[in-house]
């Protein structure tokens, strides 16, 4: 290069970097204010995290509640409340330090009496917490700032049942559970980034930033770590429209959007100003057998219909896009999650319509109906039930599909007489103990005295790869069983303003060290 | 005077059976759906003991004529109940969202009327010529677009497109009227437009027929200029049974526009009832109902005063 040209060029590469460096470090920086508008796909049932299984309960309740413990990015249990605890006496006594100077939104400080409180009332009305407090001795306040948890014989489940997303163990001061008693909080308060402002039914929730706020000091690590409010306020939005959640979106009164159709994918993609997310968070569709009574006590008739099912066609039915589905068997449906396994994958996605017809001759099926009762107001569930219907048709069962709202189909299951299958979908478990579709209470009453003894097992036992391996055990049992149809996992379609940074994508959304880029 | 203020009070007195019968029956139907409130409540992953643990605590498990005679002897005292769902009473939760509803229909009835009188008044002085082809054809069209669909292509263009407008969402008047206007207007329209056909052919009719009348004739030959035989004479005799239209569209819609408001998501009695019933918010539904059937019973009250004054011949 001629030696006069150096200087300019050296002049414009120097601009070039001084600009990069100015737009990379502007945008990773973040910025405090605003007000973020996140549309939801509806109203919650109520604030009280402790209260109901419903998922957009416990999206928010994330914000202002915080448990002792949650989920890091890996789907391991990371402290969050807690500082830090020790296991001993073989597994029955559970020491928890708990974090000093945490301040409630009303300014007091959290203690040991606060979570031992909360924590009793959650033991008694959350399905996790339940499970978990008919293993608990005792569960006392050492001192101010430690809890101990004294179990009736050894336990793995104390931890993740502390860390459970659904339904929060969260922490309330003792006054507000005392005030509560038998029926739901009165008063939203908790430790979390965000604190309870307002809440107009049908309208908007909202949340201000609790400017006291207590933070940890690593960084942020799934749905823990550091957790800092950037923007000053949060307003939930119930938007049960799909197609206004996207116009929203689309002409800028929303920053993120839940819930959205995958139809809308690529209209949404090629949209600047928007960044289409596709989650993976673990759930699933199943088909659940009524095993109380009926055609469907029958093992034989169960993998009949299991043999019969393309699930690639039942999920391509439901969801359309490659990129909202996957073939997986896992009942823990994450590959992240330490659970995960393929055992029992041979009996999955069999698409033997010979084997079907087989099976159905020697279960002796003589060509009863089969009630079979599915909502519209989740159109996958509808959709795949749909399609498995025409594939077990094919041969030779025969279905009377249902159609009830979804109020209706959530009593109706609860009658073993009305129905053979209902359709639902799972959720991601952050510990096999907590599988739904395993529980001998649950509609569908899998009572498979095999697997109780195993998770008996499983819940007592601390050693992650012996639970691992006990685990798999069950595993292979539910693929031979056949309790339910398990179709393969579905992601979740969320949106967000391009102006939206610092968001993370864990199987619930969450808005703490998010801000608007101006 | 005393024979109408004789007539308003009847009918008000008359008010009182109607809503016990009404209250009776919706009370009843609902019980009858299958679903209740302490499932919604808990959610989908709920144990079955806890839901019926819950529907004992809310008093669901005792007999029907029970919580029927419990729920009417409160009613009677003007207390509602509390909803199951919002935290709050149901005379609140309804009086939350009387506000954007009734200001939506408003807004849509002055539409409504802004664009079908005007169209069927045109539509009759010049019978089968193209304007009134065109203009009845656009009422057609008007009564048979679903308001949803028209409603979504409104926020495409002015929202998204455009983005003159929010795509959704409610500002309350006491917020300012402006931010109170920017959130209807595309409700308004979506609503306005499917009113005014039936307001237009209604007017169309009507105004073929008086202009039919003797009176018309004598006013023409009296030399008078057409508008002032159209506006001044026709036009009032027609504005009965367009008056009539309106009310009833207008007391309809006090529960009927649930459309509109999922499309808008605006937070009226229309979508409050739809979401009741679909969470079984047993007190807010039969509460939402009484009020529904009220405000019905009242508007017809005020459009059949009206009569009294559009047409000096009706005497109560």
């Amino acid at each position: 290069m001629k030696r006069k040209f150096v200087g300019p060029v050296m002049l414009v590469l120097v601009a070039a970097f001084i600009i990069f460096s100015w737009n990379t470090l502007g945008a990773a920086e973040p910025k405090t204010g605003g007000s973020l508008k996140v549309a939801m796909i509806g109203e919650p049932p109520s604030l009280d995290g402790h209260w109901t299984t419903a998922t957009i309960v416990s999206i928010i309740s994330h914000h202002y509640l915080e448990p002792l413990f949650t989920f890091g990015d890996k789907y391991n249990i990371i402290p969050m409340l807690a500082e830090s605890y020790k296991i001993g006496a073989g597994a029955k006594v559970y020491t928890i330090k708990l974090r000093q100077g945490v301040l409630f939104h009303n300014g007091k400080e959290m203690t040991s009496a606060d979570v031992v409180a909360s924590l009793n009332r959650w033991g008694k009305i959350a399905t996790v917490g339940k499970r978990l407090f008919s293993q608990v001795e005792s569960l006392k306040a050492v001192d101010k700032y430690t809890v101990e948890f004294r179990m009736k014989g050894p336990s793995g489940i104390v931890l993740p049942s502390l860390a459970n997303v659904n339904q929060l163990p969260g922490i309330y001061p003792k006054e507000v559970i005392d005030e509560a008693g038998d029926g739901m909080v009165k008063q939203v308060i908790g430790t979390g980034p965000f604190k309870f402002v307002e809440r107009m039914p049908d309208r908007y929730i909202k949340l201000g930033r609790f400017d006291k706020y207590v933070a940890r000091s690593e960084p942020q690590d799934g749905f823990g770590g550091k957790k800092i409010a950037y923007v000053d306020e949060i307003q939930f939005l119930p938007v049960s429209e799909v197609a206004t959640r996207i116009a929203g979106m689309e002409s800028g009164d929303y920053h993120f959007a839940d819930r959205i159709a995958p139809d809308s994918y690529k209209r949404l993609k090629e949209n600047p100003k928007l960044d289409p997310i596709i989650v993976r968070n673990g759930e699933y569709i199943v088909h659940v057998f009524n095993k109380k009574m009926g055609l469907f006590t029958n093992q034989k008739l169960r993998q009949a219909a299991l043999a019969a099912l393309d699930m690639e066609a039942i999920m391509k039915g439901a969801f359309g896009q490659k990129e909202f589905y996957e073939l997986d068997n896992s009942v823990v449906g994450l590959k992240e999650s330490i659970w995960w396994t393929d055992v029992g994958k041979e009996q999955y996605n069999q698409k033997n319509k010979e084997k079907a017809k087989r099976l159905l001759q020697e279960a002796g099926y003589k060509g009863e109906t089969i009630r079979w009762i599915c909502s519209m107001q989740y159109d996958f569930h509808y959709k795949s039930a749909l399609v498995a219907k025409q594939q077990l048709e094919d041969v030779g069962f025969k279905v009377d599909l249902q159609v009830l709202d979804w109020a209706s189909l959530v009593q109706r299951r609860n009658d073993p007489a009305i129905y053979e299958i209902f359709t639902t979908a799972m959720i991601f478990y952050g510990d096999p103990t907590q599988v739904l579709q395993l529980n001998c209470d649950w509609p569908g009453w899998t009572c498979i005295p095999q697997v109780e003894t195993l998770m008996n097992k499983l819940a007592q036992e601390t050693v992650f790869e012996k639970r691992l391996g006990t685990w798999k055990e069950i595993h292979k049992i539910y693929w031979d069983e056949v309790p339910v149809l398990q179709c393969g996992n579905y992601f979740v379609f969320r949106v967000k303003q391009r102006t939206i940074q610092g968001n993370k994508n864990m199987i619930e959304p969450f808005y703490w060290n998010v801000w608007i880029e101006k | 005077m005393q024979n109408l203020l004789g007539y308003i009070a009847r009918r008000i007195l008359a008010l009182l059976p109607v809503m016990g019968i009404v209250a009776t029956i919706v009370f009843f139907l609902i019980h009858l759906i299958p679903g209740d409130p302490a499932s919604v409540l808990l959610g989908p992953n709920a144990a079955p003991s806890d839901v019926l643990k819950l529907r004992a605590q809310m008093g669901l498990d005792k007999p029907l004529y029970h919580q029927f005679l419990l729920w009417f002897s409160n009613a009677l005292q003007g207390d509602l109940g509390d909803s199951i769902f919002l935290g709050r009473s149901v005379t609140r939760s309804i009086l939350e969202r009387a506000e954007p509803t009734l200001v939506l229909i408003t807004l849509s009835s002055i539409v409504a009327i802004l664009i079908g009188i005007p169209a069927g008044a045109l539509a009759a002085v010049r019978p089968n010529k193209w304007l009134d082809k065109a203009l009845m054809f656009t009422a057609i069209l008007g009564v048979s677009i679903p308001t949803f669909w028209f409603g979504i292509m409104l926020v495409d263009l002015f929202s998204v497109q455009l983005n003159w407008l929010p795509a959704a969402g409610y500002s309350s008047i006491t917020s300012g009227i402006w931010a109170n206007l920017r959130y209807l207007i595309l409700p308004a329209l979506s609503l306005g437009f499917n009113q005014s056909a039936l307001i237009a052919r209604i007017c169309r009719s009507s105004m073929l027929e008086v202009m039919q009348q003797d009176y018309i004739r004598t006013a023409r030959s009296k030399g008078l200029a057409e508008s002032l035989v159209i506006l001044k004479h026709a036009l009032k005799n027609v504005m009965i049974p367009t008056v009539t239209v309106i009310g009833t569209t207008f007391a309809v819609l006090i529960g009927g526009a649930v459309v509109t408001e999922i499309v808008f998501n605006i937070p009226g009695i229309g979508l409050l009832i739809m979401n009741s019933v679909l969470r079984r918010d047993y007190p807010v539904i039969q509460g939402c109902v009484l009020f529904i059937s009220v405000a019905y019973v009242l508007i017809n009250l005020l459009v059949d005063v009206l009569y009294a004054y559009l047409d000096p011949r009706v005497k109560y």
